[in-house]
């Protein structure tokens, strides 16, 4: 009997690894998809008990990509993405922010290019065919190994590898957040009509950002006089930038770090002032973010993993004294 | 449409569903260009009975007067009615405060809960402390917003969300939903 469930599980095996590379394969054609493809639709965006109607408009074309959002419901609060600039409007607060996109890399940002990386530390398996939005998907699980990241459940267009619909879970399986799409259109025109934000500007108070640096990876400038003790395993270094704040004239460190499919962003800004800073866990949705204050920094963990992992990760930051950027 | 079409999307609106149900509702809208419509309009005029369609500026004085003109119709509510609207005149920083955060289910119920957030012994969900403010700031969390009670430090977080949203993983293209949805309440 131990003889055949043995040759069994071996001739399983390659099946196996088959069919996770077959998951792999579609997740890459996904992130592909939503980069390439021109689409307009409507997504609802639900949080515990608030629901979102958002539209988007994305075009790809030979000057890159550009992509509008604009909620459908309340306020009319906008994003418009472009190669390289992102543009928050919201008409409530009678606020534009402007923020330079960094390293002019375009959009969306090159993880992309890692979710390859990030198996080892993630089940990933194909589901069950399920129709959303009037099409047929294939549908996507994606299990973390450990509890310091969250689980995803996605469902692809069979026929374009759109993403139409995506739950972030927690490690209990209840659903944090969901993105459906209601209705989309794939392939159509996107006239620069589509792309332009609905308020005018008028009266409006605008805010700037501007990258101070843009660093490579490989650039020595990246040298920090920051450290992190631990992260998840997995994650290590994929972007860091500078910025200068208009509004206050500081500059921020951002330092990201990705498993590949999941990242978490420390945030580093010298105080300036007498101000006030979070201290300890705070979230929005799914995407939780820990704050604590150390030489005179205001230090900012930022990232769509569980809380325990930016308290973990926020508790572990150090500043290297020795250190020289 | 039938009726219960139509209770079902009432129910989505007014934050009632969960689970199953939920998924159905959404399915629902979904394969409904005509559902879609009902719910849509549906949920704008929920927001407009909220107050949501006006600038946060606007909304203490509009959603006090129509807390009182609820609250007078309600007898049930009668003696919390009393006690909110004394709270929302005596503090009104401190109240609304409290309120901008409270989550605003769409019943009258959940109004007249704002008359008792000042009780010792409410519950209230995980909150954030702000280092220097000498307070612990303290929101419910039912909104979609940061569990933060300063407007400094949610400006900061705001920022930090855009730039992080960059680098967004899994839900990719969608990340930026959450931008444009933020403050959203239900």
């Amino acid at each position: 009997m131990r003889i055949v469930l043995a040759f069994c599980l071996l001739w399983m095996m390659p099946v196996l690894a088959w069919a996770e590379n077959d998951a792999i394969a579609l997740l890459e054609r996904m992130t592909q998809a939503g980069k390439e493809l021109n689409y307009h639709g409507v997504f609802a965006y639900q949080n515990g008990r608030t629901l979102q109607s958002i539209e988007i408009f994305h075009r790809n074309d030979a000057d890159g990509e550009t992509e509008r959002l604009m909620s459908l419901n309340g306020a009319a609060r906008e994003v418009i993405r472009t190669n390289d600039m992102v543009t928050c409007i919201n008409p409530e607060g009678k606020q534009i922010s402007v923020s330079r996109r960094p390293l002019g890399r375009g959009f969306p940002s090159d993880l992309p290019r890692r979710v390859r990386s990030a198996t080892p530390f993630y089940d990933v398996v194909l589901g069950d065919e399920e129709r959303i939005a009037g099409r047929i998907t294939q549908e996507l699980a994606i299990k973390p190994v450990d509890g310091y990241r969250y689980a995803y459940r996605l469902w692809v267009d069979k026929e374009t590898d759109l993403l139409l619909k995506s739950e972030l879970l927690a490690e209990n399986g209840d659903v944090l957040e969901t993105f459906a799409f209601s209705a989309i259109e794939t392939n159509v025109d996107i006239s620069d009509e589509d792309l332009k934000p609905q308020t005018s500007g008028e009266e409006m108070t605008w805010h700037q950002s501007e990258p101070r640096q843009p660093m490579a990876l490989t650039d020595e400038r990246l040298i920090s006089n920051w450290d992190t003790i631990w992260l998840p395993d997995g994650f290590s270094l994929v972007a860091s930038q500078n910025r200068l704040r208009a509004k206050n004239g500081s500059y921020v460190e951002q330092r990201v770090y990705s498993d590949g499919l999941s990242s978490v962003s420390i945030f580093i800004e010298r105080i300036k002032a007498h101000h006030n800073h979070l201290h300890g866990v705070s979230h929005m949705g799914a995407i939780n973010a820990f704050g604590t204050i150390i030489y005179s920094h205001f230090v900012t963990v930022v990232g769509e993993v569980p809380a325990k992992t930016v308290e973990k990760i926020g508790a572990g930051i150090e500043f290297n004294l020795t250190g020289t950027p | 449409m039938t009726v219960n079409h139509r209770e079902m999307l009432s129910a989505l609106v007014d934050g009632q569903l969960q689970g199953q149900e939920l998924t159905q509702a959404i399915d629902y809208l979904n394969s409904d260009p005509s559902a879609r419509a009902e719910y849509l309009r549906m949920q704008y005029t929920s927001d407009v009975m909220h107050g949501y369609t006006r600038s946060v500026t606007e909304r203490p004085a509009d959603l006090a007067a129509r807390l009182s003109a609820v609250l007078a119709d309600e007898p049930v509510y009668r003696q919390n009615a009393l006690l909110a609207k004394a709270k929302v005149l005596t503090f009104p920083k401190t109240f609304w405060k409290q309120a901008t955060g409270l989550a605003m289910a769409a019943s009258v119920g959940a109004l007249a809960v704002v008359g008792v957030m000042n009780q010792p012994d409410y519950q209230t969900t995980p909150m954030a402390s702000v280092v220097n403010s000498g307070n612990v700031v303290q929101v419910a969390t039912e909104v979609n917003r940061w569990t933060v009670g300063e407007p400094e430090i949610e400006d900061r977080l705001n920022n930090y969300l855009v730039d992080h949203n960059e680098y967004a993983g899994g839900a990719g293209m969608f990340s930026y939903g959450r931008v444009v949805s933020y403050g959203t309440e239900q």
